[in-house]
């Protein structure tokens, strides 16, 4: 069974909780999660599969904004 | 005449003294030229032959002489020529020489003022893009801020939702 690592910027309520994995679970069909906050993230979400990370984060999309201003 | 010569003439002279004083004179004439006369005459001959001899020799030496300071002359005259063209040919290699230190000299004066252009111009990008790269982090940092501080549970809930939507249509 796939394990999910899931990290958020704010604590995720339940029903948030809920409304997530029955999304995911259109992509990964059975799995367990493990919760994680992470507040430097500002907003938005990481999952991590244990293959893939899949980073929807607003402190990423400022780092990519941070790379391309430097060039 | 003969009888005044036999008895005697006056002055207590006689014929036979005058006859054997002339012979006495002719026998010394003789002894004189024989003994004096002819060796001296050979030695007299002798000696001008040897001034003569001595004379030409100086001629010769003086020939040879004039001839050696011809030749020396000449030799000197060369030499004069040679150092006179030595000495247009030391001073044309040093002019050319001191054109070729100041072409030098000139074209590395200009190589490290190219190259100080060069450094002073990728000093002023570097200035530049060290700037950029500030206020790219200023005004990063206050989006940020600003985001941490507007983003509500709605709106996060809202990317988290897009974030979602985007990767399953991607995969």
């Amino acid at each position: 069974m796939t394990k999910l690592t899931i990290t958020t910027s704010v604590v995720l309520s339940d029903e948030e909780k809920e409304a997530l994995e029955k999304k995911l679970a259109q992509k990964y069909g059975k799995f367990n999660t493990e919760y994680h906050v992470d507040d430097e993230l500002i907003g938005g979400i990481i999952i991590f599969d244990g293959d893939k990370v899949y980073d929807g984060t607003v402190r990423s999309k400022l780092d990519r904004m941070r790379e391309q201003l430097y060039k | 005449m003969y009888q005044m010569l036999l008895s005697g003439l006056p002055l207590g002279l006689s014929g036979t003294k005058i006859l054997l004083h002339l012979f006495n004179f002719a026998l010394l004439m003789g002894g004189l030229t024989l003994l004096v006369y002819k060796p001296v005459l050979k030695f007299i001959t002798k000696r001008q032959e040897d001034i003569k001899k001595q004379l030409e020799d100086n001629q010769n030496t003086e020939k040879k002489a004039k001839s050696l300071l011809a030749e020396y002359q000449e030799k000197l005259d060369k030499v004069e020529i040679e150092l006179d063209q030595k000495k247009a040919k030391a001073e044309k290699s040093i002019s050319a020489h001191k054109e070729a230190v100041i072409s030098e000299a000139e074209r590395r004066a200009e190589e490290i003022y190219r190259k100080a252009e060069i450094e002073s111009e990728n000093e002023r990008i570097e200035a530049i893009n060290s700037l950029h790269n500030e206020v790219a982090d200023v005004a990063l940092r206050i989006a940020s801020n600003i985001l941490e501080r507007e983003i509500s549970r709605e709106e996060n809930a809202k990317i988290i939702d897009a974030c979602i939507e985007e990767w399953s249509e991607n995969d």
